[in-house]
């Protein structure tokens, strides 16, 4: 044997002698075990939310498939106008004839009011806003239009809202997931934008000062642009049967701000801690100030 | 529900609407909308209800922290109780935009600075409130849009 191939077998050998520890002492230590195996292909496709028979709003399949122009595009920032009255951001009055839970609501709000006390103050403790309060914050929204769906992305709490625009029905509820801004399925006319939504999260959410839905609260929106395009208009009609009797009308505008972006605006518990009207502030409040009972 | 910021919403819609509730709770309700609607403090994630929007409270004192963050930026104040002792204000404010918009930027207070605040106080006494505007150690006045924090009106 050549003692060039020799040196290198000894080297080899030597090598392994001298790393056996580390590897041995890698697999016993408890903060360097072997790395897991991978994802299966099958649990890939549970934890990405995949689709199983179809595609999803932004894959190039779906984006690509012939349809319809739109009759316009809402792409751009928008913020609602509250030109006319800062109580334009609330969807009544009118409102309909509330059952007993909204005519509770109403008169507890009331008595809060007089008391100089929150009522409902949901948001003031970080649970989303839903729709449709969502929409009428006084922050702005960014909404993008793809060929397969709307996107709006309200500046407060960071929402997110999808429109699919791709032809797909509602999920079959018995297996949707109720969220708090709810599934929306929209289509194009020649003029408008037609949108349903439904499958709602129920807990906290509230409309105006305090009334609360149902696991029935439904939204139909028709949105179409105004004003060359400089204003979006929005004709609710929401129906609740175990809330309110009929359809709850109401029609919102939103302004076309060129000059603004969507902040990232997260309602972060700790830093509640120092706004003295919400709850935790208040409680810090006393308890800084010797006052707490 | 509510909301943040400048104290009084500026309502000047038709309210013709209420008259459309039905039964004899409308009237109450019809009320308690309107009461409601006029009472939403403005801006807001959360409920004004706690501050008094119909009082300034001018407070001196010493800056104790400061946050500039969405949605709401706050700082809070040592001051003097008069017995010796020392209260801590934390007062509410707008946005860091807001601001940005009445010419505070996030040097423009940190802790130690003596300033004087003018506040929507808590309704209760608690020390704490809305901010309306500050004087700083320089002497150089910052104030919210003053339509926004108005006293709210008779509608």
């Amino acid at each position: 044997m050549p003692r060039w191939i020799q040196g290198a077998i000894t080297l080899r050998v030597l090598a392994a002698v001298l790393l056996l520890p580390a590897v041995t002492w890698a697999q016993q230590s408890p903060g360097r075990q072997a790395r897991p195996p991978g994802l299966t292909a099958a649990r890939e496709a549970e934890l990405a939310q995949t689709h199983p028979s179809y595609y999803g709003a932004l894959a190039p399949e779906n984006l690509a498939k012939p349809r319809p122009k739109p009759p316009f595009d809402l792409t751009g920032t928008w913020f609602i106008n509250l030109r006319h009255s800062f109580a334009d951001f609330m969807f009544g009055p009118p409102y309909p004839h509330f059952f007993k839970a909204g005519q509770e609501a109403m008169k507890e709000a009331e008595a809060a009011r007089k008391a100089g006390k929150p009522y409902r103050d949901a948001s003031g403790q970080c649970w989303p806003i839903g729709m449709p309060m969502i929409l009428t914050r006084v922050w702005p929204i960014a909404i993008i239009q793809m060929p397969t769906a709307v996107y709006m992305i309200d500046s407060f709490f960071d929402s997110l809202r999808v429109i699919y625009t791709d032809g797909r029905p509602h999920t079959d509820p018995d297996i949707a997931i109720d969220t708090y801004n709810g599934e929306s399925i929209g289509h194009w006319t020649k003029d408008a934008l037609i949108v349903d939504t439904k499958y709602f999260a129920t807990d906290h959410h509230y409309i105006d000062m305090g009334i609360p839905i149902s696991d029935k609260f439904h939204i139909v929106e028709r949105i179409t642009l105004a004003d060359n395009g400089h204003t979006l208009v929005d004709e609710f009609t929401m129906t609740d049967p175990d809330m309110w009797e009929g359809e709850w009308k109401s029609t919102k505008r939103w302004i076309r701000e060129d000059h603004s972006d969507i902040p990232e605006t997260e309602c972060l518990p700790n830093l509640n801690q120092n706004l003295p009207s919400t709850e935790q502030g208040h409680a810090v409040a006393e308890k800084e100030n010797g006052k707490t009972k | 529900m509510t909301m943040h910021e400048p104290a009084q919403p500026r309502a000047r819609g038709s309210l013709n609407g209420a008259r459309r509730l039905r039964g004899g709770w409308g009237t109450t309700a019809a009320f308690a909308a309107v009461a409601a609607l006029f009472s939403t403090p403005a801006y807001v994630h959360h409920s004004g209800a706690m501050f008094d929007a119909s009082k300034n409270v001018k407070i001196t004192g010493t800056v104790m922290e400061f946050h500039w963050t969405n949605p709401h930026s706050s700082f809070k104040l040592s001051v003097p109780n008069g017995s010796g002792g020392q209260s801590v204000w934390g007062i509410e404010m707008g946005s860091p935009n807001n601001l940005i918009h009445e010419g505070w930027k996030r040097t423009t207070i940190k802790p130690g600075d003596k300033v004087t605040a003018t506040v929507h106080p808590l309704k209760d006494g608690t020390p704490g409130g809305q901010y309306v505007s500050i004087t700083l150690a320089d002497g150089k006045t910052l104030s919210s849009n003053p339509e926004d924090y108005a006293p709210r009106r008779s509608y």
